[in-house]
């Protein structure tokens, strides 16, 4: 018997391929080394690492009415740095879905969102690390999980769904950031202190999440415009639904939550408190079921299934318009990552960043650094300043790691 | 590393002034954790084939025009730029995997000839052109596969299929009586039922394979 040679999408898998030239969703995960990277120890250890996922080592290819991944025998060719951060990987179906490359310190992996998730994606780069780190160092520093090829490439998504539930749609019109947008994207670090940021949240009594996005409205608020403020800010939370079930895949499996504010001028305190009800209130169970089911129940509704894909590529591009301009900003925070003691000493920080349409922010901290990664595509870097004045109104100031020189020439 | 005064922001990187406020900074330059990156060229031969292909045309209608006060040559002239243009172009794209550049090509050829078809509506394309094409598509696959063997096969299995199905084509052109001597059209349905049932008995694993993974619902 052959092994299996392909794979079904997951759920959002399945979105994303389809609207994919519309606009790749790819993220990257960087790790900043205490040493210069050697590329081929990183090919040696991408390679075995591919192993324990081999669902990252696919290509995209068209069915008559769903894409489906390929699986590939040959890993991706490790490179130093030469596209831009989170550059479209996708020209034909003998592209893989994610790249590994390097510069100087760091290693850096790119995945499509249509492969994984940011959580998913996190147990293959720390193997990697992992992996990378032995062959450097000569340690035997084992390999962090311990689920089955069959557990990480389990489509969570279809085990977990219960059936079809209503849609809950906001009339509130949504507010969008209006400002002249550039064709290349604006990605910045900002490494902060996770003790100082932890005790401001616990000034303010709630969670690094909370506190993060209380920030973000708040610097959104600033920017708009008087009249603008009939309309409600609505930034979309990510949330990692291993953490709610029992699931250990490396494919996508998240739900997404919305933060809606509407009701201006409250305190940096105030926003916060309401933020941290509405995230504890939304990531209950029973409401992210409910959440997610929604997000599933089209890909399970027969009329869409028997529909040849050529059709569903054109209507789903056209949903996801819709989708994406009905949010002003999207917040993720993948949280601690954390690793083996023995590594540590060879590892500074953590980084992630994201693609995005409008401004997106993705967080993720390591030891002591808290790691805000912010993505842009306006010329102006106003909220993103706004965001760094009111931490450092706050006593809270950085390092900061910007993809461009001088950029205001541009304006 | 430089600092910016007002922001009490620490930049890393070859910058002047405050990305956030401009303001200017001070201290050491550090080096930036990001490579600079040269800027993506757009590829300029495309669009000097572009043109060409665009002044060609204009000047052909204009000459045309003004000479007979009719567009009888030209028409040829506009159906074979464009043809020439899309194969040039895809050339251009994709010159680094040949194969798949190969089976595509043909494909695309074969579009090409039933757009000719349906403009000048000679029976030259049905009754050779398009079968001889078919054959040579069927006998490149044949070939690649006996060269390749398991690895095209693997890789391949669904192009190799839809020829299969493309080398039909000439039968059914026949059935609809556009062919005038049909001698070419029997050699290619022969040869392609040949290469059909011997997928059928060698490949039948990858058969259904195929169909299950193009047909996933
Ligand atoms: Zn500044």
């Amino acid at each position: 018997m052959r092994k299996t040679s392909w794979y079904k999408l997951d759920n959002i898998g399945k979105f994303y391929s389809a609207t994919k030239s519309n606009f790749p969703i790819i993220f990257r995960y960087s790790v900043t080394l205490t040493e210069e990277v050697d590329a081929s120890l990183l090919q040696e250890a991408l390679t075995s690492a591919i192993n324990d996922y081999p669902s990252f080592n696919c290509t995209l290819n068209k069915g008559f009415f769903w894409y489906y991944l390929e699986k590939v025998s040959k890993p991706y060719q490790v490179e130093e740095e030469k596209t831009p951060i989170c550059y479209k990987m996708y020209k034909d179906s003998e592209d893989l879905l994610y790249r590994v490359n390097y510069y100087k310190n760091r290693i850096n992996l790119e995945v499509s969102h249509i492969l994984s998730d940011g959580r998913g994606t996190l147990g293959f780069f720390k193997n990697i690390i992992y992996r990378y780190l032995n062959l450097k160092y000569n340690l035997k520093v084992e390999t962090e999980d311990n689920s089955s090829i069959y557990e990480k490439t389990e489509d969570s998504f279809d085990k977990y769904y219960t059936g079809p539930s209503l849609r809950t749609i906001t009339n509130k019109r949504i507010y969008h950031y209006r400002s002249r947008k550039k064709k290349d994207t604006t990605f910045l670090e900002y490494h902060i202190s996770l003790t100082k940021f932890k005790d401001l949240a616990k000034k303010y009594q709630v969670t690094i999440t909370s506190l993060i996005i209380a920030v973000w409205i708040k610097s959104f608020e600033k920017v708009m415009k008087e009249r603008e403020k009939k309309k409600a800010l609505k930034i979309d939370v990510p949330v990692d639904l291993r953490t709610i079930f029992p699931s250990t895949t490396s494919r996508n499996f998240f739900g997404l939550t919305s933060i809606i504010y509407d009701n201006y001028n409250l305190s940096l305190q105030d926003i916060a408190t309401k933020v941290n009800e509405l995230l504890k209130e939304n990531t209950k169970k029973d409401k992210i079921q409910v959440r997610m089911n929604q997000m599933i129940s089209l890909e399970k509704n027969i009329g869409i299934r028997i529909v040849p894909s050529i059709i569903k590529d054109i209507a789903l591009r056209i949903t996801d318009d819709i989708v994406q301009n009905n949010t002003t900003s999207s917040v993720s925070n993948i949280g601690k990552i954390e690793v083996n003691k023995k590594l540590s000493p060879y590892i500074k920080n953590f980084n992630v960043l994201t693609s995005t349409k409008y401004i997106q922010m993705t967080i993720c901290s390591y030891e002591d650094d808290l790691s805000i990664g912010m993505s842009s595509r306006y010329i102006n870097n106003d909220i993103i300043k706004n965001f760094c004045n009111i931490l450092k109104d706050n006593n809270i100031t950085g390092i900061m790691n910007i993809n461009e020189e001088d950029s205001y020439e541009k304006m | 590393m430089r600092k910016c005064n007002k922001c009490k922001i620490e930049y890393n990187g070859n910058l002047t002034k405050c990305p956030l406020c401009q303001s200017d900074l001070t201290g050491k330059k550090t080096p930036s954790v990001f490579p600079q990156l040269k800027e993506q060229k757009e590829n300029i031969l495309r669009k000097l084939l572009l043109f060409i292909v665009v002044a060609i045309v204009i000047i052909s209608i204009f000459i045309e025009y003004l000479v007979h006060q009719r567009l009888t040559a030209t028409k040829y002239i506009i159906l074979s730029l464009i043809t020439l243009y899309i194969l040039v172009i895809y050339i251009i794209e994709k010159y680094q995997k040949p194969i798949k550049m190969m089976n595509r090509y043909f494909i695309i050829i074969l579009i090409l000839l039933f757009i000719w078809f349906l403009l000048i509506k000679s029976k030259v394309i049905t009754t050779f052109l398009i079968p001889i094409l078919c054959i040579v598509i069927l006998l490149f696959n044949s070939i690649t596969m006996i060269v390749l063997k398991e690895s095209y096969i693997n890789k391949s299995f669904g192009i190799i299929l839809l020829d299969c199905i493309l080398g039909l084509i000439p039968l059914l052109l026949n059935i609809l009586s556009l062919v005038t001597t049909p001698i070419i059209v029997y050699i290619c349905t022969l040869l392609d039922a040949l290469i059909f049932f011997a997928l059928l008995i060698f490949c039948h694993e990858n058969l259904k394979e195929e169909i299950e993974k193009r047909m996933n619902i």
